[in-house]
């Protein structure tokens, strides 16, 4: 008798699960799974911001990091774009970010150095690039609401993380870099190794 | 006893005899040449009856070589072209021996003959018929003569399917007449894109098979189990190229994609099917026939020198802009093969991530078959200038595509490199291209 309810109990358990692994995974999860398969250096750095910086942001930025933490988490970490290096100057449009890109790189040429592409990759429109680009990704749950709130967060998160702290944010990148060199050395090759 | 014996076999073999006479004298060529042979006559008598006396000499001559015509074989040759076709035994209307003009005003086949001037042009005797008709040219009946036999792999070629012959020799078969549908083959050949996947005598796609000589493929290499009820004899390469446009390539070459023959194998994968677009859905028959008829001409056979046209010396092409320019590109090299016309519709890939695939149900091939490549006009416009390039450059490797049934087979269609292909001036070109059909928003986001 005891055994027979042990067994019942068993399948109770783990049928569930076996039938939770027959359905496949979502696109999202398979997204996640090449993400992890092939990761950035982005990947091992924090995972989430502090609250007290969250605080300093706009309302729509702070909307969008709760959408990355979620949305954009679904098919990689939400350290890819955190601690990535690409920077997107600030401005009313694209053409007035893009002059801002510009007029940086007049002020600013070692941000643009060549040699420095892994820590600083700096354009006028390079997240909002992204933020679509991974939105026509198939089984991408990113609405074009969330899309736009994530794109002003990265946009945003660019210049008060990143470009106000460029010593701090350099810092930040060559640890990761470095660390990711000694532990994934093909894959530092075949992705920073220019 | 062994007397009644010998009379009996003798009757036997007497009529052994008679039967083989009657046989003979009833073949199918015969019963042709001898209704021939009547309506000549009688078109000569008739001709005579109201003739001059200035014409009855050469009606006379005419009338007498008509009545005297002995009825046997008669054969085309083509020392050249290795051909000894008896096409002519029954089609004497074109038999230049029996009818030098080669044009009659009858009505009845096999014997009516127009005024061809492909036929005037190619010479029944240094062309002999099969060279460009195809066909069995040594049988004697009209089944086997137009090659409707199971094994015979070059059935008679029908209007339009015959102007594969001329692409097969006239490298500038653009330009002579007659050639309307194997033109328009290879226009569509061009514009949906086939050269991005299937490389042509090295130049090309490689992702699927060298199309260079696919006229010459053999049935034997074919699989034909699932082309559905076709009979023997129509299993040749004609009806394996059409079936490719006309059918869904997934029924016709399913592959083994729940990995059925791995079962008792240690390493094996599963196989997708045919990696080949439903292009039946956007090509209509009159399409797929022209397209059959271009690629029938596609054939690696050695012909003497002499028998080959080239092709036209072109001038550069010029082009307004580099957009233009791009476009060029774009088609030269089969982008749409993948992309769809313009960018504008990424192609099926089985089992790659696509829209609206069900998870639920991820064994089965109808979802698998919604995987998609990507439709550029979307994609474009969130790359960079240097990252379009370098993904242009590097290609995209099979491995990297995500499976949508991550047990199924790995999607048959991906990116190649096209960083030897694609240089320089035409590289540039076709980014601007690629970037000027981007979707464009109004709006900032």
């Amino acid at each position: 008798m005891k055994q027979s309810l042990l067994l019942l109990l068993t399948l109770c358990l783990v049928g569930p699960a076996l039938a939770a692994d027959s359905v496949g995974k979502s696109a999202a999860e398979l997204e996640k799974e090449k993400a992890m398969k092939e990761p950035f250096a982005n990947d091992f750095g924090p995972e989430t911001l502090p609250e007290k910086y969250l605080k300093t942001l706009s309302a729509d930025a702070q909307k969008g990091y709760k959408a990355l933490r979620v949305k954009c988490a679904q098919c990689h970490s939400a350290a890819r774009p955190l601690n990535s290096q690409f920077v997107e100057t600030g401005g009313k449009d694209k053409a007035a970010r893009e002059a801002a890109a510009a007029k940086l790189q007049k002020s600013h040429p070692e941000l643009f150095d060549k040699e420095h592409k892994n820590l600083w990759q700096i354009e006028g429109a390079i997240w909002q690039r992204y933020v679509k680009r991974m939105m026509n990704k198939p089984g991408c749950e990113v609405t074009k609401e969330d899309g736009k709130v994530i794109w002003k967060f990265l946009s945003e998160d660019s210049r008060e993380r990143k470009l106000e702290k460029q010593k701090e944010w350099t810092a930040h990148r060559e640890k990761l870099l470095s660390e990711f060199k000694k532990n994934h050395p093909g894959r530092y090759k075949e992705l920073y190794a220019h | 006893m062994h007397r009644k014996l010998f009379y009996l076999f003798n009757f036997l073999v007497l009529g052994l005899f008679v039967a083989a006479g009657v046989v003979d004298n009833h073949r199918e060529w015969k019963g042709y040449q001898k209704q021939y042979k009547r309506m000549e006559i009688s078109r000569l008598e008739g001709e005579l009856a109201s003739a001059d006396a200035e014409q009855k000499p050469s009606l006379e001559l005419a009338l007498k070589t008509a009545k005297a015509m002995p009825i046997r074989l008669r054969q085309a040759m083509s020392p050249d072209l290795n051909r000894y076709d008896r096409c002519v035994s029954c089609h004497l209307g074109i038999d230049p021996e029996t009818n030098p003009a080669q044009v009659n005003a009858y009505a009845e086949h096999p014997f009516k003959a127009g005024d061809i001037p492909e036929h005037k042009a190619h010479p029944a005797n240094k062309f002999a018929c099969t060279s460009c008709h195809q066909g069995q040219g040594l049988a004697t009946t009209m089944e086997d003569a137009h090659g409707l036999v199971k094994h015979w792999e070059e059935p008679l070629l029908r209007d339009p399917y015959i102007q594969g012959s001329c692409v097969r020799c006239h490298g500038n078969f653009e330009e002579i007449r007659g050639t309307e549908q194997a033109k328009r083959g290879k226009a569509l050949f061009a514009k949906i894109g086939c050269i991005g996947c299937h490389s042509m005598k090295g130049s090309g796609g490689e992702v699927s098979v060298d199309l260079g000589d696919i006229a010459d493929k053999p049935a034997s290499r074919i699989d034909w189990s699932n082309t559905g009820p076709l009979p023997p004899h129509q299993r040749n390469i004609l009806n394996w190229i059409e079936m490719h446009l006309t059918k869904d390539t997934i029924e016709l070459i399913p592959g083994d994609p729940h990995g059925h023959s791995c079962a008792h194998l240690a390493e094996c994968e599963p196989v997708a099917p045919s990696g080949m677009p439903p292009f039946y859905e956007e090509l209509s028959y009159e399409d797929a026939q022209a397209l059959t008829t271009y690629m029938l001409g596609m054939t690696d056979k050695k012909l003497p020198k002499e028998f080959k046209v080239p092709a036209s010396a072109k001038p550069e092409p010029r082009y307004a802009d580099s957009i233009e320019h791009g476009k060029a590109v774009f088609t030269k090299f089969g982008c749409a093969g993948c992309h769809g016309e313009g960018g504008a519709s990424g192609r099926r890939n089985f089992n790659a991530l696509g829209e609206g695939q069900d998870k639920t149900r991820i064994h089965e091939v109808s979802e698998m078959a919604k995987g998609r490549e990507p439709t550029l006009t979307k994609v474009v416009g969130t790359y960079s200038r240097d990252e379009l390039r370098k993904k242009l450059h590097d290609g995209v490797a099979p491995s990297s595509i995500v499976k949508f049934n991550p047990d199924g087979p790995t999607p048959p269609l991906f990116m190649p490199s096209w960083k030897t292909k694609i240089k320089g001036q035409e590289m540039e070109a076709l980014l601007d291209y690629l970037f000027s059909i981007a979707e464009k928003s109004g709006e900032e986001w």
